[in-house]
């Protein structure tokens, strides 16, 4: 399934993009975490993101998916 | 200094000429108060555009002093403010700045214990501080007593601004923080002075809440409900979030708790 997916902060950081088209063959959004996970070995678990998919966030890990859907993964944020 | 038809007419010329402000809109922002907490990165653009618009009341809250590294980014200090206290610098330069506007320093942290003393003569406050634990007590606080918030942080070459709008707050059909995050996060973007940080991030963050806020004053604002806005400085690219409201919420569920400390 293809989501755009936009990274955020530390997500930014650690894979080198600001954004990126995704292939996974995936259903929701746990596993599409796992799987970028696996590609990026981030030090942070999903229950420690925000993530929203098309403008709205999702508190929801089993939140299925959709072709061609926008996904910002946002790591923790409190400079100032 | 007392404001007078002829010093507004001059001082605020160019703003009251804009379509749907005029002498009306100026007068609002004249007879709204702003709380300012945290006069770092991003509270130094906001104190300076607030007060240069003409928020009638602006009250600058911070504990800390000025230090030489701050310079960079926190444009409103300059070299002669070395080891002052930010929140009574940051009131001599709005004296300085508009005279015709009332200001005053709280030159302390904000605190469970200080923060209903502090806070609670303005309608809206900015939380332009660098921590979690603040960032929720502001935010309780705000919910608690239906004062709008309007929180920004940063992280390197990114920034988020949340508006809660609490003052519109019925029924608790406002999302609040808490339905995004039900635990306080751990501290994971390392603080500034390890991760590094552009003055101009933070600056254009701190705009962004001032916008927000002066929005919200002037009526120019359509949103009724929580949002928020990231921000990418590489790209110039700025995404618009909403949420709902999350049913196991610590704070806007049945269950209230005031001032959840951390």
């Amino acid at each position: 399934m293809k989501v755009n997916i936009i990274y955020y902060g530390y997500f930014r950081e650690i894979t080198g993009k600001c954004k990126e088209f995704s292939d996974f063959d995936v259903q929701n959004l746990k596993e599409l975490f796992y799987q970028l996970n696996k590609k990026y070995n981030f030090e942070l678990n999903i229950d420690e993101v925000l993530i929203s998919v098309n403008g709205i966030y999702q508190n929801y890990s089993d939140y299925e998916l959709n072709e061609n859907d926008e996904v910002i993964i946002l790591p923790p944020m409190s400079g100032g | 200094m007392v404001m007078n038809d002829e010093i507004i007419n001059k001082y605020y010329a160019k703003q009251i000429n804009l379509p749907n402000f005029g002498i009306d809109g100026q007068n609002k922002l004249i007879n709204s108060k702003v709380l300012i907490i945290g006069a770092g990165a991003l509270g130094c653009s906001a104190i300076l555009y607030l007060s240069a618009i003409g928020i009638g009341t602006l009250g600058i809250c911070d504990g800390d002093n000025v230090e030489i590294e701050n310079l960079h980014r926190q444009i409103l200090y300059d070299i002669d403010d070395i080891g002052k206290n930010k929140a009574v610098i940051s009131v001599d330069k709005i004296k300085r700045k508009n005279p015709y506007i009332k200001s005053k320093a709280y030159s302390r942290m904000i605190t469970c214990e200080n923060i209903n003393l502090i806070a609670s003569d303005y309608d809206i406050v900015l939380d332009c501080s660098d921590n979690y634990d603040t960032k929720f007590l502001v935010h309780d606080y705000g919910y608690n007593n239906k004062k709008t918030i309007i929180q920004g942080n940063i992280y390197q070459y990114e920034g988020e601004v949340f508006v809660f709008p609490f003052q519109n707050l019925t029924n608790c059909d406002i999302p609040c923080y808490r339905c995004l995050w039900d635990h306080v996060p751990k501290t994971f973007d390392r603080n500034t002075s390890i991760k590094g940080v552009i003055g101009i991030v933070p600056g254009i963050v701190g705009l962004l809440q001032s916008f927000e806020a002066i929005k919200l004053i002037l009526g120019f604002s359509s949103e009724e409900s929580s949002i928020g806005y990231l921000y990418n400085s590489i790209e110039c690219e700025l995404n618009k979030i909403r949420w709902c409201k999350n049913d196991k919420c610590k704070l806007c569920c049945r269950e209230r708790n005031k001032y959840i400390c951390g």
